[in-house]
């Protein structure tokens, strides 16, 4: 693909790859080959690294620490970190938190919080579904009260993705009742060492602990908590939803992902006595997810080419959450296929290249199944493309 | 023979009987746990008669056919039964059938009274010397293995030549890797370091044996996506009964079109593969060619059809359907367990390839 690229952005693709090779600790490159659930130290310990070098918060304007770097540069710099096994940096405060922040917030929460998510001190989590406001957030019931100095708080929230260890939340409550469900929503930043709030572990299917139900027991907020004005909250949450869509593609965890599962088949021997990669039905297998991902890859690049020089992305941009996410499922469903009988156990022991390489494989496999589930479902998104692109 | 599962009334007597004896006492329940005692459950089940409805009269059994005794695995699947039935059901009634009378009967007897157990070994890279009569390699993953008392081992099940089969009792004298696989399930690795085989376990060799293996293994494949059919069967029915209840913008999910063509799509795939384990039940007493056929027929289905199915349950779910606690992630679980068990999807797709259009070579 080095053929879509400029000059100066190979220069600047050699740069990054540089710098990860010289400080990517390999500790953490290994952790991050090997699990999906990263723990709170990794994923802060990269990101204080990348601080250092004014490269954590890449696609913040330069205002509040961004290096002003074009969307394509981020689509190379996120790259060369996923090829290079760098950990993924907490989602919630690098691409929902800052951005709703420097966007909507007051100049003392700029001052207060972009800092630390910057830094990677602060870790965030996003409260905004509930058991009853899935698909259809704006039926969101969890409450906020004005009370002297502030707002009370009260209500459950599902699905809090690393809820256990973060220390704020983000979260959209109901302020006005009276009003259509949309409009009288509000973002409120919520301490979550408040005693309020307690959290019930969920473990998912591939036995992990990421996400959480929270209990929200008068949980106060004072008043330069809320974010912004009064009953936008569905305003802002929808204006950064439509604005990060290409990072729901995940299109460079794909990349290297399929690269070392293409690594292992290489490696592992096929029944014929060759390698497992080259038996046809394997071949053809790979073959045909290699030009699904360079499709992937450059509908991202178009919609960052767009951006990049000004112009409104086309109607591809609302493809890639979709095509994404079906070919993260596409490649670790290949996986279960390469690793055989060593995939279906649930704990791998041994030295072996199969049994090292399984673990991270099981996980990520039946862990995949919500990335058509989550960030707006697919069955959504379709009916998004068809009413909103195609007119339907 | 059996056309359709519009079944005659034993058959049905069978079934509930089964079904009802199950979610009494051996159902799937949130906990995760199950409350039962294994082995009283076992000797339950040996006095419903399910191990010896698959032995022959001549050995005190009770000559069920295959749609019998798929059923009894398609209703142990439902509620994710995770104890070795497969082979006891299964495969155990086939290689005692093939045994010698004399030993056979009092080992009949016992496995018919759940006295004893066993569990099926199939080849990985298992290697029998004639001369020396030493055993060698290991086994492929081997269900139950850990608490039988008796080891069925396929092995040299490639060619003709080098294939025998093995009845072992189970010893701590073999080295064994155990694993939990990812459906809840126990299997275990065996690994055979220059065994002494005595003569009387080779059950049969060359020839014989070559054609006993392939049985016993399109029997483990058979019966496995019977297990597996259950499940997803129970799957799709919890998961219609979930979208007509939760309700998103104010309608049941189950009122949204793209949810009810996802079901509707399910339940197409689940029909065929209900059809395939009919063939399969009657093709367990056909030629061998056919009963290779259903086999790696079911077995592709299930991998590909089958699994697809369950990703599509989860996805109505939702975020529910990724839980622990939720039923519908076990069921795809025992499905992608089953799909890389006996034989990759890859490799029943060759195997079929070769049997509907035989290689030249083949004929000469
Ligand atoms: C592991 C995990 C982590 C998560 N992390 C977070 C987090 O950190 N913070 C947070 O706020 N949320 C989080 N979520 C919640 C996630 O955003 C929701 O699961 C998602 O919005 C879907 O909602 P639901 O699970 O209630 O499914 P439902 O909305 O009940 O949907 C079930 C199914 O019905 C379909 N459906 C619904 N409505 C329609 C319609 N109108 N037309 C057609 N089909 C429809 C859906 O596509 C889906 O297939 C997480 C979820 C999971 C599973």
């Amino acid at each position: 693909m080095d053929a879509f690229f400029t000059a100066d952005e190979i220069a600047f693709r050699d740069e990054v790859r540089a710098f990860i090779r010289e400080n990517l600790p390999t500790d953490l490159a290994q952790k991050t080959r090997d699990g999906i659930h990263l723990a709170r130290e990794d994923m802060a310990r990269w990101n204080t690294i990348l601080d250092k070098r004014g490269w954590a918060v890449h696609h913040w304007p330069t205002e509040y620490g961004g290096p002003g770097w074009t969307p394509i540069q981020r689509f190379i710099f996120e790259a060369e970190c996923a090829s290079g096994d760098a950990p993924p940096l907490s989602v919630f405060g690098l691409y929902l938190v800052g951005p709703t922040i420097y966007t909507f917030g007051s100049s003392e929460q700029r001052a207060r919080y972009l800092p630390g998510i910057r830094s990677g001190e602060t870790f965030w989590c996003q409260g905004y579904s509930e058991p009853d406001a899935g698909s259809d957030l704006a039926a969101v019931r969890t409450t906020a009260r004005k009370v002297e100095g502030g707002w009370i708080i009260d209500g459950s929230k599902a699905w809090t993705s690393e809820g256990h260890f973060a220390d704020l939340m983000i979260c959209l409550a109901r302020t006005n009742p009276n009003v259509k469900p949309q409009a009288g929503l509000s973002l409120f930043i919520v301490d979550m060492k408040d005693k309020g709030i307690s959290l019930q572990p969920v473990i998912t299917i591939d036995s992990g602990h990421s996400v959480n139900t929270t209990f929200m027991d008068n949980v106060f907020v004072p008043d330069d908590g809320l974010i912004g004005e009064v009953d936008k909250g569905w305003t802002y949450a929808k204006f950064l939803l439509s604005h990060e869509r290409t990072n729901n593609a995940q299109v460079h965890r794909s990349r290297r992902e399929f690269t070392r599962l293409k690594d292992l088949a290489a490696a592992l021997p096929g029944s014929g006595g060759g390698r497992l990669i080259d038996e046809p039905a394997m071949c053809r297998r790979f073959t045909l997810v290699e030009a699904n991902l360079v499709s992937l890859e450059i509908t991202v690049l178009r919609v960052l080419a767009d951006q990049t020089e000004g112009r409104e992305p086309g109607p591809e941009a609302s493809i890639v959450k979709i095509i994404g996410s079906e070919l993260q499922q596409r490649i670790t469903e290949l996986a279960m296929e390469v690793l055989g009988e060593e995939g279906i156990k649930a704990e791998h022991e041994g030295d072996s290249l199969l049994a090292q390489e399984a673990q991270g494989w099981t996980e990520r496999h039946l862990f995949r199944r919500v990335v058509t589930i989550y960030a707006g479902s697919n069955e959504i998104q379709k009916t998004i493309i068809a009413r909103s692109v195609l007119g339907m | 023979m059996r056309r359709s599962e519009q079944t005659r009334a034993e058959d049905t007597l069978l079934r509930d009987t089964s079904r009802r004896f199950l979610e009494d006492t051996y159902a799937w329940d949130e906990g995760r746990l199950r409350r039962a005692d294994r082995a009283a459950h076992w000797r339950s089940a040996a006095e419903l008669g399910w191990f010896a409805l698959g032995l022959p009269e001549r050995l005190g059994g009770l000559e069920g056919d295959g749609n019998q005794l798929l059923s009894i695995l398609e209703e142990a699947g439902r509620v994710l039964h995770d104890a070795p039935l497969l082979a006891n059901v299964l495969l155990a009634p086939k290689a005692l059938s093939a045994m010698n009378e004399a030993v056979a009967i009092p080992l009949a007897e016992k496995l018919a009274a759940g006295e004893i157990r066993f569990a099926y070994v199939p080849d990985g890279s298992l290697h029998l010397s004639r001369s020396t009569m030493r055993l060698e390699g290991k086994g492929s993953l081997a269900l139950g293995a850990a608490e039988a008392t008796h080891w069925l081992v396929a092995v040299g099940s490639r060619s003709a030549d080098g294939a025998s089969l093995l009845l072992l009792p189970a010893s701590d004298a073999v080295r064994r890797a155990d694993s939990r696989l990812i459906d809840g399930r126990s299997a275990s690795t065996l690994y055979f370091e220059d065994l002494a085989i005595p003569d009387d376990a080779v059950l049969a060799r060359g020839e014989t044996a070559f054609r006993l293996l392939e049985e016993l293994n399109d029997r483990a494949v058979i019966g496995a996506c019977a297990e597996a059919f259950g499940a997803l069967e129970g799957g799709l029915e919890l998961t219609v009964d979930y979208v007509k209840q939760r309700t998103q913008f104010g309608a049941p999910l189950s009122s949204f079109q793209a949810v009810q063509h996802k079901m509707a799509e399910s339940f197409c795939e689940i029909e065929q593969m209900r059809s395939l384990l009919l063939w399969g039940a009657v093709a367990l007493e056909g030629s061998p060619d056919e009963r290779a056929q259903a086999a790696s027929a079911l077995k592709v289905f299930l991998g590909r059809e089958g699994l697809t199915a369950a990703s599509r349950c989860i996805q109505v779910s939702g975020g529910i359907g990724l839980t622990e606690d939720y039923r519908i992630g076990h069921v795809y679980k025992r499905l992608q367990t089953v799909s890389a068990l006996f034989g990759s999807t890859e490799a029943h797709i060759a195997r079929l390839g070769d049997l509907f259009i035989p290689s030249t070579q083949h004929e000469t």
